[in-house]
């Protein structure tokens, strides 16, 4: 009797763990998903009003945003929400375009999620890669990282 | 001993479970991820080490495949020319890539940060090299950034982004 019990209970722990190592390689689950691209769809509409506190709100106290072009056109390296803030608004002396956002890839980073996507800005066109970590209050996600590569001509 | 026996796999199989379920419940999880800077912790970064000394021997050796064995199975490259998804895929662009502008020397990314997410790790920095051109060597320097995850004893590269100054343009057309 005892002898199935144990067989019962190693096929459980056995079956109990295939799935959890399997679900590291998963998708998003949709509903993230539908939470990212909320999150992502304000990001854009922040943009296009202007809104450089908004924008910069999205982000995690300690965020940073690398830009791949030169720091004359406002690229390089951007830490924190401060910076991050004053980056938006020297964006928007610079360019004057609208910004599109489409979302390419995304998938789960043990509880972050990264998020690639094909971005332009006016004549301004690239890829960003951002990593989403879950914010608590508001119960949101926020912009831990931000990697766009090759926005400006 | 047998019931020593259960109660290890008892205590296993609930192990294995509780995290197992909370990933198929949709509530929101009440924890923030644990982020944490690696600045200070030795072992990540002897690790990390070996890792960039092994990018820099497969960059300087334009060894596509030890490239491309950095990076995990389902790995995706974000690149100025476009977003290689997979391994293979990878592997293909840096042979490419090798072909066209051969490296003499792959320097370790500078001013590279390390930060924990859970049992992740993503890093931005700078990175240079120099390549072989035409008319003759060329400095490429750029920013990077990456993921990555643990796979058995070892860490690869889950994503990596870069880009590259100057621009390299693809070579004339011979006719």
């Amino acid at each position: 009797m005892k002898i199935p019990l144990l067989s019962t209970l190693a096929g459980l722990a056995i079956g109990f763990a295939l799935p959890t190592i399997a679900q590291e390689q998963k998708a998003v689950d949709p509903e993230v998903r539908q939470q990212i691209e909320a999150v992502a769809m304000k990001f854009v509409e922040a943009y296009n009003k202007r809104d450089a506190a908004a924008l910069a709100a999205g982000y995690t106290a300690d965020a940073v945003e690398v830009r791949s072009w030169a720091t004359s056109w406002n690229g390089g390296t951007h830490s924190g929400q401060q910076a991050i803030e004053k980056m938006f608004e020297t964006d928007f002396k610079l360019n004057p375009g609208k910004m599109v956002n489409k979302l390419v890839q995304l998938y789960p980073i043990a509880n972050e999620v990264c998020a690639i996507a094909n971005r332009s800005v006016g004549t301004w066109k690239g890829y960003t890669v951002t990593i989403y970590v879950r914010a608590l209050d508001p119960d949101t996600w926020r912009v831990h990282m931000t990697y766009v590569n090759e926005l400006p001509p | 001993m047998k019931t020593r026996l259960l109660l290890a796999l008892v205590g296993l199989a609930i192990s294995f479970a509780l995290p197992t379920f909370a990933q198929q419940t949709n509530t929101p999880d009440p924890r923030i991820a644990q982020q944490r800077d690696l600045v200070g912790d030795v072992k990540a970064l002897d690790e990390f080490g070996v890792l960039a000394t092994k990018q820099s021997e497969a960059f300087t050796n334009n060894d596509a495949a030890a490239v491309a064995a950095l990076f995990t199975e389902d790995a995706v490259l974000v690149a100025p020319d476009g977003i290689f998804s997979g391994r293979q895929a990878i592997q293909k662009r840096y042979e490419d890539t090798f072909q066209r502008w051969p490296f003499t020397l792959f320097n370790d990314p500078r001013e590279c940060h390390l930060k924990a997410i859970d049992n992740a790790v993503w890093s931005f920095g700078e990175w240079g090299g120099t390549l072989q051109s035409q008319t003759g060597p060329v400095f490429v320097k750029g920013y990077c950034s990456a993921i990555y995850v643990r796979e058995g004893d070892a860490w690869k590269i889950r994503m990596l982004t870069l880009t590259e100054r100057p621009r390299l343009a693809p070579p004339a057309e011979t006719k």
